[in-house]
């Protein structure tokens, strides 16, 4: 399963759990459904002892216990997407290669 | 080496503190505080600024920079982040770390260096550490941007001549050229600085063990090229046995404890690099990180290959003062140079001897 902007997960799926830990590497921002009905929307970046550690996009930190979650989705898009140095070198590649074609 | 006296007699006697008297195995020495993630570079392969706008405009109040310093106590304290110089607070953060004793090495890129270089005091205290990636070709390609090189060069001659230490930070990669690199040496050798401090990038690789075991080889032959034969006015801001680690000549583990990394998010586990968790205190870090699972003998495939200074300098400074093997080996660095195999040699340390 690859967690991307659209992915959303139920709390009651069996890939909760996994999905959960893909959510917390995931280098954008989620929408957390709570069984209330509200929804914060924010960065999620760690889980401890069944509780979502999240900076909501205004104000501070916050702690939801994941008994008052009904459904997660991934809601921001991938700030690291494409920025690993491999990509990097990949690209400098390819530009080196169409400046010799040029030449 | 490059380090003052001072610093030297400072560490040294915390670190004597921690093993023999309090029989502190897990002790910090350079506290990693990262106060912000924003950045004014985009540099190629930094993993550090990759997040959504909201935790980029975010930053460590000046409090909770002081809480953290004394939270952890190590004598030293590196502030990268991010770029420290656009956080609005950074010379009142300085100033309250240098009142505390603590030795600051401030990273910046140096764009800003010669506008803010006003708002901060010479202090014994107080090095900027410039992130200098090699030559004005190699520097500004690694930061994806022209014109850096200069502007980082200006920085340094405008701290020098106000009379701050100055040090480089630079990244390699595999596949950098000795060569080049061996000049860039003399260059900021010529420039004056007090030291120069060295890392392999990080490469985390889910490859099959020969795989590694190539890529650390590969780190090795780089190392010995660029140190055999050395000019001896080149000064590294390292301990001679850190070298000699990066040259194969020795293996250390990785001590991660060593450089315990605090940011908005909390305290980092388990190190500068990865992102297993956050705890709330320096504490439960200690505390509630498995150490065993992490570093080379863990056999964690994201250590396989890692050699960074952040994860491995702690363990050689442990090692000499440990140990009297580590003990005579650094007089013998220091005084007569580090020992590094030939750049032809297929040494590879053992991992359970070299120390
Ligand atoms: S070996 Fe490297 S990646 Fe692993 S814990 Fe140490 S510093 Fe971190």
């Amino acid at each position: 399963m690859e967690v991307k902007q659209g992915y959303s997960v139920a709390k009651d799926d069996t890939e909760f759990s996994n999905s959960l830990d893909k959510i917390v590497d995931y280098r954008g921002d989620s929408t957390v459904f709570m069984q209330d009905g509200s929804t914060v929307e924010g960065y999620i970046f760690d889980v401890v002892a069944e509780t979502l550690h999240i900076y909501p996009i205004e104000g501070d930190k916050k702690e939801i216990p994941l008994t008052e979650v009904s459904k997660i989705e991934v809601t921001g898009k991938d700030t690291a997407e494409g920025k690993s140095w491999e990509a990097w070198v990949a690209k400098k590649k390819k530009e080196k290669e169409q400046q010799q074609n040029e030449e | 080496m490059g380090i003052p006296i001072s610093q030297m007699w400072t560490v040294s006697t915390y670190v004597l503190k921690q093993k023999f008297i309090k029989r502190n195995k897990h002790y910090p020495l350079v506290l990693m505080l990262e106060p912000l993630f924003r950045c004014n570079l985009s540099c190629a392969g930094c993993g550090k600024i990759q997040y959504p706008g909201h935790i980029l405009k975010r930053q460590l109040s000046v409090d909770e920079c002081v809480q953290a310093v004394e939270e952890c106590g190590a004598p030293i304290v590196s502030i990268p982040g991010g770029e420290p110089l656009l956080h609005p607070d950074m010379p009142k953060i300085v100033e309250e770390l240098v009142k505390r004793r603590k030795y600051i090495y401030l990273c910046t890129n140096a764009i800003l260096l010669e506008k803010k270089i006003e708002e901060y005091k010479p202090s014994k205290y107080l090095t900027f550490s410039i992130h200098m990636d090699g030559l004005e070709e190699e520097h500004d390609e690694a930061v994806c941007r022209d014109g850096i090189y200069k502007k980082a060069i200006a920085g340094i001659k405008v701290a020098l001549d106000k009379g701050f230490r100055v040090t480089t930070n630079t990244t390699l990669f595999l596949g950098a050229k000795p060569d080049r690199t061996r000049m860039f040496f003399d260059e900021m050798t010529k420039l004056g600085v007090e030291g120069m401090m060295l890392s392999p990038g990080y490469s985390y690789s889910k490859a099959p063990d020969q795989e590694s075991f190539l890529q650390r080889k590969e780190t090795y032959k780089l190392f010995r090229e660029i140190f055999h034969s050395p000019n001896k006015s080149w000064k590294f801001n390292h301990s001679p046995l850190f070298l000699e680690f990066l040259a194969g000549h020795r293996h250390y583990e990785c001590t991660p404890w060593g450089n315990p990394t605090y940011n908005i998010f909390g305290w980092q586990k388990p190190c500068y690099l990865l992102q297993k968790g956050y705890t709330k205190t320096f504490k439960e870090l200690i505390d509630e990180t498995n150490w065993d699972e992490y570093g080379q003998k863990s056999n964690n495939p994201e250590c396989a290959n890692c050699m960074v200074h952040s994860g491995h300098e702690a363990t050689t400074v442990d090692h000499t003062f440990g140990t009297l093997g580590g003990f005579l080996g650094t007089v013998r660095a220091t005084f007569l140079g580090p020992k590094i195999p030939k750049p032809e040699s297929q040494k590879i340390p053992s991992v359970s001897g070299g120390k």
